[in-house]
């Protein structure tokens, strides 16, 4: 298997060595959660179930112990995340004006749900709270830039345009940041 | 010393609304208030748990403090003073209230758990009567795929119970958090179905919850809270003694619940318990007796014929043959009134002492051992006592399923940091989290145990003084050991001898250390030297007659320990007395009024190869299923085909009561009355819910109906007389009165009626003084395998069901989890024979004999075991049981395509 092995497969394996690795770094030790979860990010891009059923084996910890701290920090992800993220605002200023049917239309136009990447990995769509901009409610971001004042048919403009800068113009469009470094902020 | 020795109870002075109140130092303010009858509401409490302080519903205000405290969390202090009530906690009740309620939807009218809500309760106790953000509309939710538990996540409020409660007393973990803040929601990982995340059904997490987010799934009968009866009694399956409440509508139970903080199992139940009620229902009971026609076939009949029949053909028998050509055979949940009644009808109107409980092979090692050694047939101590134990060796005994609510007393001890040591060939639940897993070959635990003492002596750890001074017989137990070398040992039992070595360590260092064990050890031809080990092990290092210590012998059922009490063996009158003794059968004789025999009966097993030769030509089986129960089905069905005369009482026509000539038909036990005694020696009621179905009647009302058909002249009016005479005749119960048992059990001995029973076996002295350690055994029989026969077959519980499975096959809640008996396979065997799960297999003994059963892989069982469990007739396990090996048998799979 290794004879006619493509670019891919081996990169594939070198990951799973890498992850293997990190596994045995952490097996047994208290705490190490949060570490692992880190360091098994940083070599898959997201955590993946398997690697999260892994994670929580080798912590000792039960998977739904593993899995809300996956999802307790805005710094993990558990998709893949596709190159340019669009966060719908659902704070309550942008709810108020309208965020449901700002969401709806943008999943009708990219044809995916909230939280899926289309199939070309380009979009992904996600609802936030308040992104601290509710003077210009409803908002919504692509990526670190926040566009508002939106009405549902202004939103899919806005992702139009962005489209057509990004892929027709063939230049380097920021990629998603990181949400725990922007200015997404997800509070009770 | 440390964990063993009681201190002194430190009291603490506290006001509460201003009253005075006494409370234990360690105490929450939440335990002293409920201790004073003051009542506190809490949403994210559970006395099962840790503290938690999460729902904030519990505050109260505390002088001197700078907020309001929780009190769930908050220890007692001596002058604290306390306002559980005061205007500014009823008001940030109330805020709490409707935070919560803007976001349950109210879906009370469809709800299951309305009228058994603490938000509903609470939310009109406070006076919420809005909600400044609004109501939250009724939700449309499915209950999930669970077929006994169903969730609604948008009617949960958060509180944590089922997070915690599936961690911390389960050790599983099936919910957990998702997402934080207003997102927060609580549901299993990837929101897998239940059973797919390791849930085993004991519905915990039901119990927790405070309102209807998780709940049992509705069932056809389901009924409102306030629509049903609730009857407290006691789980009629396995030896822990659950207490149940079951909740009843129109003459049936409709729903089993458990009392949080009550019973010995405090809330905790198993799927059996909680779920495996619906065999009372199912479309197959005997609702009127059957006699067999002259053309073989059942046929109903009235009482009186069924009676009148069994009274003719008995007189036959017996004036042909004498009493001892006939013999009963009891079950495990038969109720000690009921068990008493079938004991004294063989003894006194038959002159029969051929009366025996079906799981007698199980149980005789232990008998025989605990007796000789120590003087008693029983238990030593208690489960709560497990909490000052710093060590528990669990030998033989898979305890997770085949006592699945005891067993949280030793995940509770792993999770508080204890030593566990697991004994055992498979890789079972607790032997995974225990810290040491002696993993023997089937057969080989005494080599292990005798390595583990040889190092004990090696290091000096036994406790000198108590041997010395409580014992005889040490000096035996060291020279049947001084040969014995820890290497060989290990490579005996193919254990590492340094493990054995740091177990034995932890044993003999232990302040105080435990051993519960399971058929594992008891069953076989080592069985009884198994246990003189394990008994050797404990007085050894002292480790008997104070708290944490002991030896816990597990039973297979229920009644498994009353049984023996009530003298339902052929060797034993009532109250553990032996027939050999001339001073008690005198007793006795002079309490029933009449002679007895003082031979030996004949035991179950004996009772098979007496009818094999024509000796025994009549059988009275009581709420037992021999055909499936006994090993080596093939020949035990023979004897049942073959004796002249079958009497069978049962609730179903059992794989036995196809042998039949006569069937009686009995009411289940939530239609019965009486006793069990668990296997911690505790005499708990058993209650009637709802009517006997049909003309079926409870147990006790037909053996004596039998006894008087046979002109016995008894006139018991209820199950307490029968107790009454119980505990004249049997010391050991001689304070056993249902009034004083009422809520709490006893734990015999109870030796007047305001005694309440006695804990700790032994704490004054031994039955004959001393304890008399016997030499430890040489050999060990383990299975010997070959090229042809590969496989070691062992068997014995599964959690979802119960001994032969005649109740537990006939329960939904049971069957739609786990309908057919499945061999447990390790996928490196799995691969070798080209099997994957679910396949066909055929497991074939040296005899050719064979059971066809389809696969389960899993790792644990090590290769070159496979397990079996014996609950499933298409699948009988016995039929290579027994058949001339001395332990498990070696067995050969074959694919089947
Ligand atoms: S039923 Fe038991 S095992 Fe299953 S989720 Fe609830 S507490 Fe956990
Ligand atoms: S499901 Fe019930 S027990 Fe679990 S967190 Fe929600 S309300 Fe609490
Ligand atoms: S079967 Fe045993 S553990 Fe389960 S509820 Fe009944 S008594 Fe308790
Ligand atoms: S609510 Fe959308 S930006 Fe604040
Ligand atoms: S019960 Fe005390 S905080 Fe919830």
């Amino acid at each position: 298997m290794t004879t006619n092995a493509t670019a891919g497969e081996t990169e594939e394996q070198e990951l799973e060595e890498q992850f293997v690795e990190l596994l045995e770094h952490y097996r047994g030790e208290r705490g190490a959660l949060v570490p692992l979860l880190q360091g098994a990010q940083a070599i898959f891009g997201y955590l993946p179930e398997d690697v999260m059923r892994r994670v929580a084996e080798a912590t000792g910890e039960p998977l739904s112990k593993a899995l809300g701290v996956a999802t307790f920090y805005a710094q993990f992800r558990l998709r893949p995340h596709a190159k340019h993220t669009i966060r719908c605002c659902h704070g309550t200023a942008c709810h108020v004006s309208g965020a449901t049917r700002i969401s709806e239309e943008l999943e009708k136009y990219l044809g995916i749900k909230i939280g899926e990447n289309t199939p070309d990995m380009l979009y992904t769509i996600e609802e936030v709270h308040c992104v601290g901009a509710c003077g210009m409610a409803p908002v919504v971001m692509i990526n670190d830039r926040a566009h508002g004042k939106l009405t549902p048919e202004k939103a899919v403009e806005v992702v139009r345009a962005f489209q057509a800068e990004a892929e027709g113009s063939g230049a380097e469009v920021t990629a998603a940041a990181e949400p725990a470094g922007n200015a997404v902020e997800v509070e009770a | 010393m440390s964990a063993a020795e009681t201190t002194e109870v430190q009291m603490v002075n506290l006001t509460i609304n201003d009253r005075q109140i006494q409370a234990r130092a360690g105490q929450t303010i939440l335990e002293a208030a409920q201790s004073a009858g003051i009542e506190i509401p809490t949403l994210c409490h559970d006395p099962r748990l840790e503290p938690y302080g999460a729902c904030r519903m519990c505050l109260v205000e505390v002088e001197g403090a700078r907020g309001p405290m929780a009190s769930c969390g908050t220890a007692v202090r001596e002058g604290m003073k306390v306002q559980t009530h005061s205007g500014k906690i009823v008001k940030i009740r109330k805020f709490v209230l409707e935070l919560l309620l803007t976001n349950h939807p109210l879906d009370c009218p469809v709800c299951e758990a309305a009228g058994d809500c603490r938000l509903q309760d609470y939310a009109y106790e406070y006076l919420v009567d809005m909600v400044p953000w609004g109501w939250r509309g009724p939700v449309a939710g499915e209950p999930g795929a669970h077929p006994n538990i169903a969730h609604f996540g948008a009617r949960c409020i958060l509180c944590g119970r089922c997070v915690r409660i599936c961690r911390e007393v389960m050790s599983i973990g099936c919910w957990g958090y998702l997402n934080r803040g207003y997102d927060s929601e609580v549901d299993t990982p990837y929101r897998l179905p239940l059973q797919d995340v390791g849930c085993v059904s004991c519905g915990q997490c039901v119990s927790t919850c405070p309102v209807g987010a998780i709940v049992g799934q509705r069932t056809p009968l389901g009924a409102r809270e306030w629509q049903t009866e609730k009857t407290v009694t006691t789980c009629s399956y396995c030896g822990d003694g659950c207490r149940l409440v079951l909740h009843s509508y129109r003459g049936r139970v409709v729903r089993v619940a458990s009392q949080l903080e009550k019973g010995l199992n405090q809330g905790n139940l198993c799927v059996k318990g909680r779920f495996g009620m619906g065999y009372a229902d199912a479309p197959d009971r005997l609702t009127a007796p059957l006699i067999r026609n002259a053309a073989g076939e059942f046929e109903v009949v009235p009482w009186e014929q069924a009676l009148s029949t069994v009274k003719e053909r008995l007189a036959v028998i017996r004036g042909e043959k004498g009493g001892h050509a006939i013999g009963a055979i009891c079950g495990t949940h038969a109720t000690n009134e009921t068990a008493y009644l079938v004991q004294k009808l063989m003894r006194t109107v038959l002159s029969s002492n051929n009366v025996d409980a079906v799981d007698h092979s199980e149980q005789a090692a232990t008998e025989q051992v605990l007796t000789e050694v120590l003087g008693c047939a029983a238990v030593t101590n208690s489960r709560a006592d497990l909490d000052a134990a710093d060590v528990i060796l669990v030998a033989g005994a898979n305890l997770t399923e085949s006592d699945p609510v005891f067993a949280l007393a030793v995940i509770k001890a792993i999770r508080t940091g204890k030593t566990v040591i697991v004994l055992d060939p498979r890789a079972t639940e607790l032997a995974a989290k225990a810290e040491y897993h002696l993993a023997v070959k089937p057969g080989t635990d005494l080599a292990a145990l005798r390595a583990m003492m040889r190092h004990i002596l090696d290091m000096g750890l036994q406790d000198a003084g108590f041997v010395q001074e409580c014992t005889t017989g040490f000096s035996e137990v060291e020279a049947s050991l001084a040969d014995i070398d820890v290497g060989a040992e290990a490579g005996l039992c193919g254990v590492e001898a340094d493990l054995l070595r740091g177990a034995a360590q932890a044993f003999g260092r232990a302040g105080a250390a435990a051993v519960i064990y399971g058929r594992g050890a008891t069953e076989g031809t080592g069985g009884p030297a198994t246990v003189a080990a394990l008994v050797d092990l404990v007085l050894l290092t002292g480790n008997i007659r104070r708290p944490g210590t002991g030896l816990y012998p597990l039973r297979s059922g229920a009644n498994s320990q009353g049984l023996a009490d009530m003298g339902v063996r052929p060797d034993r009158l009532p109250g553990d007395v032996s027939i050999a003794d001339a001073a008690e059968v005198a007793r006795m004789e002079a309490a029933w009024g009449t002679a007895l025999e003082i031979e030996d009966g004949l035991t179950v097993d004996q009772m098979v190869s007496a009818i094999e030769m024509g000796d025994l030509n009549a059988v009275y089986v009581v709420g037992a299923d021999p055909a499936l129960a006994l090993a080596d089905e093939e020949r035990v069905r023979g004897a049942l085909d073959k004796v002249g005369f079958l009497v069978v009482q049962d609730s179903f026509l059992t794989d036995t009561a196809q042998y039949a000539d006569v069937v009686f038909p009995a009411a289940v036990a939530g239609e019965d009355e009486g006793t069990f005694t668990n296997s911690e020696r505790f005499v708990q009621r058993v209650r009637p819910a709802v009517p006997a179905l049909g003309k079926s009647l409870p147990d006790w009302k037909i053996v004596q109906s039998l006894a008087n058909a046979l002109g016995a002249g008894w006139a018991y009016a209820a199950p307490s007389d029968i107790m009454q005479e119980i505990s004249e005749v049997a010391p050991t119960y001689k304070g056993v009165r249902y009034e004083n048992i009422d809520d709490a059990g006893v734990q015999w001995p109870c030796l007047a009626a305001d005694c309440p029973g006695m804990t700790i076996l032994y704490a004054n002295g031994f039955g004959d003084g001393r304890a008399a350690m016997l030499a430890v055994e040489e050999r060990v029989w383990p299975t010997v395998t070959d090229a042809e026969f590969p496989f070691v077959l062992l068997t014995g519980s599964v959690r979802e069901h119960h001994g032969t499975g005649e109740r537990t096959r006939r329960s939904r809640g049971v069957t739609s989890l786990v309908a057919e008996a499945r061999l447990q396979v390790n996928p490196a065997d799995a691969k070798a024979l080209g099997v994957a799960e679910g396949d066909k297999i055929r497991i074939a003994g040296r005899d050719g004999l064979a059971v066809d059963a389809a696969v389960h892989l899993t790792s644990q069982v090590p290769a070159g075991i496979v397990f079996l469990p014996g609950f499933d007739p298409g699948a009988p396990v016995t039929r290579l049981l027994g058949r001339g090996e001395p332990g498990a048998p070696a067995v050969r799979l074959m694919r089947l395509d």
